[in-house]
């Protein structure tokens, strides 16, 4: 309860919700005027809470299915051993210790490469459904290569599902997805603050993750269609990092070789703001970076104000769901009233002023 | 030839009576000298014995998180021999003997490492490089503590052992380690100290790992800003460098309320400090309650030897009275030949012998006074 209380206090708008009174407040200095104002519109002050409502949410209980097993397998892989991953673990061992409080014992192996890739993916794959697994659940590293796979599995007789921010393509027929279902909005979002950062003018590269990786490459697709909407703004690069914080550094320096007069990064991933900042550090160059997700070097650059926002996802609760929606999967069910095709979770836009209390949630600033 | 020294009543009554108000002057001042000595001295006393009984508090709370760790340490050889004597054959099996040597020791949560930084738990497996430091940082070669904070999740002390000799399912394996949620060492030392003292733990840059509150000036945030609002920036800086430099130490405040001493003392290995905090007031009261008794005491004693000097210098003063009336000599001799009376004619006849010894005397001294030109009494 008491870091919910803390997240709340350190979360300034849901992404997915910026768009009306969300927009007001993705400016520090116009928040600060909404924050001071609350004493004569109560409408602010709602509005300012309920968006600190949707950060990160750390209190879960299951709720009130009961499984028919009392010992469950799972297999999850995802793209990259990452601390964004270990964050979803950590809601996993959550439900699971939840469950061992109801006597059902919940086993899993989770498992990823050192390095994104879809070939290492499909070969863990592979080797997990020989084996007798409850639930198989996979975040997704390129929908291309890894859906037809992920429908092959199906058609075997495995149960497949999607977790964390990449699902697999539309018309898969894995059952279900637990995370990240606004990527896209993400892009945007981030890109909507960036813009009215630089007011409406100026040069933008931008750094996606992994390549064929929907969730940033929808994030991409978000920032590019945003930039469009501006007569006075050009997107001068596009790079991918293959998840990769040194790959990213380089390619940013590489892009203010090219553009010193560069005015803004929009970063798709959590790889992306740290190299990219450290980078702009470096060069001493003015862009204005806006990116995902909670990387505690991110986290810094963000309190010392060379990351100008951040967005960041609400891991835990994708862990924990994922554990409940997979269970639910294993009995047998199919979405519908027990879990939804696409269980949706927030993504949350940090500024400068969040910055410090997030780094004590999340690492404890030690 | 007798020498003629008069001493009237007028000057031996002055005397007496000065000498008695000096006496009782000195011993008054004396006493109210004593009583302010006092309580300097426990005053004194208090700063002493705060930081004292703060340090050796401090110090026995450090000692048994590093008994705790010391006694985990052992657990995890202990663990490690058992798992090592197991015929562990696939996933399952080893996840079982993981559980079975956790409920065997009570260790809380108990993990192996294999070479490829694979973590494997009671109940998971998972790649674990970018969750623990220790990994990353590839620092396996000893013993290590660390203290683990990620994502929200309570803040935890890991202890790692390196395990170059343990090979399971043909994997050879780096290390193992346990997590103790730090709340759980809270707990432990937890005692009864009905409020008047708190006990916290923080890291050596001052980040509140106990999650207590210290008194109404140190709150669960960090230390040093918690301080910064009643103690001076050198003090401050003073604080950090011991912090820094794992030294005991102790500062004292002013909370508003009262005055508050805080000890801390480092505790070995963790890089962290153990503080307890204490008002001022607290062991203040105690002393002064036994200080206080002491000098009513004294106060007694002083009263009954100033009352007993008055009651003397009165007595004296009726004596020097009654002398000025009946004038009185006393004259020591001896009577040759007492004894030899005595033993032949018997004491009654020896006490006749001395009256007439007297009368003879009191005759020859009239003699001498009347040859004098002094008036005598019959």
């Amino acid at each position: 309860m008491l870091l919910s209380a803390l997240l709340m206090s350190a979360c300034s708008f849901s992404a997915s919700s910026l768009t009306d009174g969300g927009e007001t407040l993705s400016d520090p200095a116009a928040k600060a005027t909404a924050d001071d104002a609350v004493s004569s519109s109560d409408s602010v002050f709602a509005n300012s809470n309920s968006y600190a409502q949707s950060a990160v949410d750390f209190d879960h209980e299951l709720d009130s299915y009961q499984p028919k097993k009392d010992h469950y397998n799972f297999y999850f892989t995802y793209k990259t051993i990452h601390p964004w991953w270990d964050a979803v673990a950590l809601g996993m061992e959550e439900a699971q210790r939840q469950y061992l409080d109801k006597g059902i014992t919940i086993t899993y192996e989770y498992m990823a490469p050192d390095g994104a890739s879809a070939e290492d993916q499909a070969e863990r794959l592979k080797k997990a459904q020989a084996e007798n697994y409850d639930v198989i659940g996979v975040d997704v590293a390129d929908e291309a290569a890894i859906t037809p796979l992920l429908d092959q599995m199906i058609d075997d007789g495995c149960k497949v599902m999607t977790f964390s921010s990449s699902d697999a393509a539309d018309g898969s027929k894995r059952i279900a997805y637990v995370g990240n279902t606004h990527n896209y909005q993400d892009g945007a979002d981030l890109t909507e603050a960036l813009c009215k950062k630089l007011d409406y003018k100026g040069k933008v590269a931008i750094l996606v993750g992994s390549k064929g990786a929907p969730c940033h490459e929808d994030r991409a697709q978000g920032a590019a269609d945003t930039i469009e909407k501006y007569g006075d703004m050009e997107i001068v690069a596009t790079e991918y990092d293959m998840d990769s914080i040194d790959l990213a550094y380089d390619l940013t320096m590489q892009i203010l070789k090219d553009h010193p007069d560069l005015d803004g990064i929009v970063c798709c991933n959590m790889s992306n703001p740290v190299g990219a900042a450290r980078a702009i550090t470096e060069t001493g160059s003015k862009a204005v970076i806006v990116g995902m997700d909670h990387d505690e070097e991110a986290l810094r650059y963000l309190s010392e104000g060379v990351i100008y926002c951040l967005g960041v996802q609400d891991c835990y609760s994708i862990g924990y769901d994922t554990i409940q929606v997979a269970v639910k999967i294993a009995d047998g069910n199919k979405p519908g009233k027990l879990f939804p095709e696409k269980t949706n979770e927030n993504t949350t836009v940090i500024y400068k002023e969040d910055a410090a209390l997030m780094l004590e949630l999340l690492y404890g600033d030690m | 030839m007798i020498k003629r020294s008069v001493i009237t009543n007028k000057t031996f009554i002055f005397t007496a009576v000065v000498g008695c108000i000096l006496i009782m002057g000195m011993m008054t001042a004396n006493a109210l000298r004593a009583s302010k000595e006092a309580n300097t001295a426990t005053d004194k006393a208090v700063s002493s014995v705060s930081s004292f009984y703060l340090e050796a508090m401090a110090d026995r709370r450090a000692k048994t998180i590093t008994n705790l760790i010391n006694s985990n340490f052992e657990d995890m050889e202990a663990a490690l021999h058992f798992i090592q004597n197991e015929d562990i054959r696939s996933q399952d099996e080893f996840r079982q003997a993981i559980g079975k040597v956790k409920a065997l020791l009570s260790l809380q949560r108990f993990a192996l490492v294999d070479e490829d930084d694979i973590v494997y738990t009671q109940y998971t497996t998972y790649t674990g490089k970018s969750r623990h430091a220790f990994l990353n940082d590839n620092a396996t070669a000893s013993r290590m503590i660390s203290t683990v904070s990620i994502y929200g999740s309570s803040k935890q002390l890991c202890l790692t052992v390196p395990t170059p000799d343990l090979q399971i399912m043909g994997k050879n394996f780096k290390a193992c380690f346990v997590q103790i949620d730090i709340n759980d060492i809270v707990d432990l030392l937890a005692f009864d100290d009905q409020g008047r003292t708190y006990f916290g733990l923080h890291t050596k840059n001052g980040v509140n790992l106990s999650g207590t509150q210290l008194g109404p000036v140190i709150d669960r945030g960090k230390l040093f800003e918690s301080l910064e609002k009643v103690v001076s920036g050198k003090e401050i800086n003073t604080l950090r460098s011991s912090f820094l430099n794992e030294k005991a130490g102790s500062i004292t405040f002013d909370s508003g309320e009262t005055s508050e001493t805080l000890s801390f003392v480092p505790i070995e290995g963790t890089g962290w400090k153990m503080e307890v905090l204490i008002k001022e007031s607290v062991i203040n009261d105690q002393i002064r309650d036994i200080s206080e008794s002491s000098l009513k005491i004294t106060r007694n004693q002083i009263i009954f030897t100033l009352i007993s000097v008055f009651l003397l210098a009165v007595i004296l003063l009726l004596m020097l009275r009654k002398l000025s009336k009946d004038k009185l000599a006393v004259i020591v001799c001896d009577v040759n030949g007492l004894k030899h009376v005595n033993d032949t004619k018997g004491h009654a006849a020896g006490d006749q012998l001395i009256k007439d010894a007297s009368n003879l005397l009191m005759y020859e001294r009239k003699k001498q006074l009347k040859a004098m030109g002094a008036k005598t009494r019959e």
